[in-house]
């Protein structure tokens, strides 16, 4: 009885797989993605060839981990970096450590130059709020200077960093709070909208030249 | 979708104010056959192309080259400007294939003061036969004789971060990539090494 049960489902599985083949073109559906993302239906597909081909670097497992991220924007998994892990973070909305390509998309539908300012300034306003607490702190600030400035090889003394927060916050922190919320953030960000330059990517703009092969795509893959 | 199936096919109608050589070329050109298509050098040759072409082709940049707008007030940077700088936050080697060497841009920071890295891009200028144009903030750079794309043309831009360090941005503003990179290697860093931003020493 077990046996005719099984048999069923796995007839089943294969019936329903096959209609999968049929409907999508990936293993989500694109049209949904585009209704809900800056994308056009040709730009989520060209964005999925991009998604392949980062997510097989390492394991071609169809999902992106950290070290093949890592990879994607260093050219190199021996980097480690307190930005690019605040970012695969804020991808990963799932929090199970991988990125799908839904979770992809999604996210760098934000980066799109089209996309609204708002979710701009909210992505940022996350990614800088390193504890998450809902407010960025100037411990924070502070250890993201010294991070990015050590970067270039460039550490400064304590003092020089003290005197740039302090200036910084003199003009972000209107309530004296000693910590940067929301709506501080938004007006620090509209007048000074220069703060936003890497929170837009033109390539996207152009990812249907530079990913053509999407065309011609032929196969699924099975994830 | 439908797009690119026309594309993939061929199949496209000229509007009707194009004139029969320009069709001709067009089809020519818009052939999805890469081996019968069009070549380059048989569309220089062809009757319309030559019909109106410029003796030479001047960018807007080399153009603009005198227009150095002295107006604005350079803005100060903040902790998030430099934090902005940030390689991890910067998401384009994802679209790249380039190697972080080829990048366009050239950052480094500096004691300053502000005039002593003008002075210093001066010297390039003078050696690497250079015509500059300087604000306080702003150097420019436009090279004397065309290059493969043009006159290559560096921007420089200086930021204060606080009372003693800046943060100097170089970039092309117009010509070869190559020839940039060249130009960056050999003339450009050399000068700027002893002004280069070193760590004081522990205390």
């Amino acid at each position: 009885m077990s046996e005719c049960i099984d048999g069923l489902r796995h007839l089943f599985s294969s019936i329903l797989k096959c209609c999968d083949l049929e409907q999508s073109r990936g293993p989500v559906d694109p049209e949904l993605l585009a209704r809900e993302t800056v994308f056009s239906v040709s730009e989520i597909e060209a964005l999925y060839e991009l998604f392949k081909k980062i997510s097989s670097a390492v394991i071609d497992d169809g999902l992106i981990n950290k070290e093949e991220f890592q990879l994607a924007l260093f050219k190199t998994n021996k980097k480690e970096s307190l930005f690019a892990d605040r970012v695969f973070d804020l991808f990963d909305t799932k929090h199970n450590g991988i990125l799908g390509f839904e979770e992809f998309a999604r996210a760098l539908s934000v980066f799109h130059p089209n996309a609204p300012i708002d979710e701009k300034i909210e992505f940022s306003f996350q990614l800088y709020d390193l504890k998450q607490q809902g407010f960025i702190e100037r411990q924070e600030v502070k250890q993201m200077v010294v991070a990015t400035l050590a970067e270039s090889g460039m550490n400064l003394s304590d003092d020089v960093i003290e005197s740039i927060i302090d200036k910084t916050f003199e003009e972000a922190d209107t309530k004296h709070d000693g910590k940067i919320d929301k709506e501080e953030w938004r007006n620090l960000v509209l007048r000074h909208p220069s703060l936003l330059k890497n929170m837009t990517l033109q390539y996207l703009r152009d990812i249907t030249t530079t990913f053509p092969s999407f065309v011609f795509h032929s196969q699924v893959d099975d994830t | 979708m439908v797009m690119y199936r026309k594309i993939y096919r061929g199949d496209f109608k000229c509007p009707p104010w194009f004139s029969s050589e320009a069709r001709r070329l067009i089809t020519k050109l818009l052939d999805p056959n890469p081996a019968t298509r069009i070549t380059i050098p048989k569309v220089m040759e062809s009757s319309w192309f030559n019909k109106s072409v410029p003796k030479v082709l001047v960018t807007k940049a080399e153009m603009e080259f005198d227009k150095l707008d002295k107006g604005n007030e350079p803005e100060t940077l903040n902790a998030f400007h430099i934090i902005s700088l940030s390689e991890g936050f910067d998401l384009s080697p994802l679209f790249q294939g380039k190697k972080m060497e080829e990048k366009e841009e050239l950052r480094f920071g500096t004691a300053g003061p502000a005039s002593c890295v003008i002075s210093r891009l001066e010297e390039v200028a003078k050696a690497g036969k250079f015509s500059i144009m300087k604000t306080e903030t702003k150097v420019k750079l436009q090279g004397l004789e065309r290059g493969r794309k043009g006159k290559l043309a560096i921007a420089a831009e200086i930021f204060p971060v606080a009372p003693s360090f800046l943060v100097v941005e170089v970039r092309k503003d117009n010509g070869d990539t190559l020839e940039y990179n060249q130009f960056c290697s050999k003339e450009l860093r050399p000068a700027l090494k002893d002004i280069l931003w070193t760590s004081p020493p522990p205390s």
